[in-house]
């Protein structure tokens, strides 16, 4: 099948199709060959979004995170800095 | 009511004005989502961490200059790819390109086969091979595919969106989610063709 409409059935998925290209996206959905694209790459999203897919923090993440920016300035300071340096 | 880019940018310009405590509500907001994707492109989990963690700290650094011209999320999220990519560069980890992918792909375009319906009552065991296989093939993909199928699948963000984080046209997002989709595919192939009964 062809390429093009095989994109505009992934955009059409992702309900991002121009309505121009609609017509011809559903009659390729009517052939075996775009329902099975179509039902893989829905196959693809759940699978992406699975509880077996993706990495979690980790438990010392926030304290980690906190202690670094505690050595940071407020913006405000950084503010007054920034005027500082660029003071000719 | 105000929307969530009306409320970041009001937490944003909190910030911008000396207030640390509400850049805290940013990063309980936003950390889980930016781990998502960072996950995707820098496959260490330990690794992964440390480059959000680096991500939060750029975005704190640059925050007094953030005009808030784009969401919050969508400059958090380049900040993100950014520094992935920079991780990944400065580690000597081969980046792929797209064209590594393409004649891979293409003859993946030659091979249609019937796909089996596998939305059945299946095991549990089904849906974590489909997800390992999954998860395996996203390695593999260019780090742009990966990018803008996991902003789509994943944080579920329009190709608008998108192009505004990678910086690119709409049709090149809709190209790249078109084309990752369908390398992953190709790997997942084998595994659906299997009868159920000898997929394991």
């Amino acid at each position: 099948m062809d390429t093009q409409l095989h994109e505009s059935i992934s955009a059409l998925a992702d309900g991002e199709l121009a309505s121009g290209d609609i017509e011809l996206a559903f009659a390729t959905l009517a052939t075996p060959d775009g329902q099975l694209a179509l039902k893989a790459y829905y196959q693809i999203g759940a699978a992406l979004r699975s509880q077996h897919c993706g990495a979690e923090l980790s438990a010392d993440f926030a304290g980690r995170l906190a202690s670094r920016l505690a050595h940071e300035s407020t913006a405000g300071q950084q503010s007054a800095c920034d005027s500082a340096t660029s003071l000719p | 009511m105000r929307t969530d880019r009306e409320s970041d940018q009001l937490l944003v310009e909190k910030i911008q004005s000396g207030d640390k405590q509400a850049f805290d509500v940013l990063v309980l907001k936003y950390q889980r989502r930016l781990m998502r994707l960072v996950s995707r492109l820098v496959p260490d989990a330990a690794e992964a961490e440390d480059v959000v963690q680096e991500s939060f700290i750029k975005a704190y650094r640059a925050l007094l200059h953030f005009r808030g011209d784009s969401a919050f999320y969508t400059w958090l999220y380049r900040i993100g790819i950014n520094t992935a990519k920079n991780f990944l560069s400065t580690q000597g980890k081969h980046l792929l390109t797209s064209t590594d992918t393409d004649a891979e792909l293409a003859e993946a375009m030659d091979d249609r086969e019937h796909l089996r319906d596998i939305n059945t009552p299946e095991s549990m065991l089904a849906s974590k091979q489909i997800a390992e296989t999954v998860n395996a093939a996203m390695d593999t993909l260019p780090i742009e595919l990966r990018t803008a199928i996991v902003l789509r699948e994943i944080e579920g963000l329009s190709y608008e969106e998108i192009s505004n984080i990678m910086a690119c046209p709409i049709g090149t997002v809709r190209s790249r989610i078109f084309r990752a989709r369908e390398a992953i595919a190709q790997k997942l192939r084998p595994l659906l063709d299997l009868p159920v009964d000898k997929r394991w």
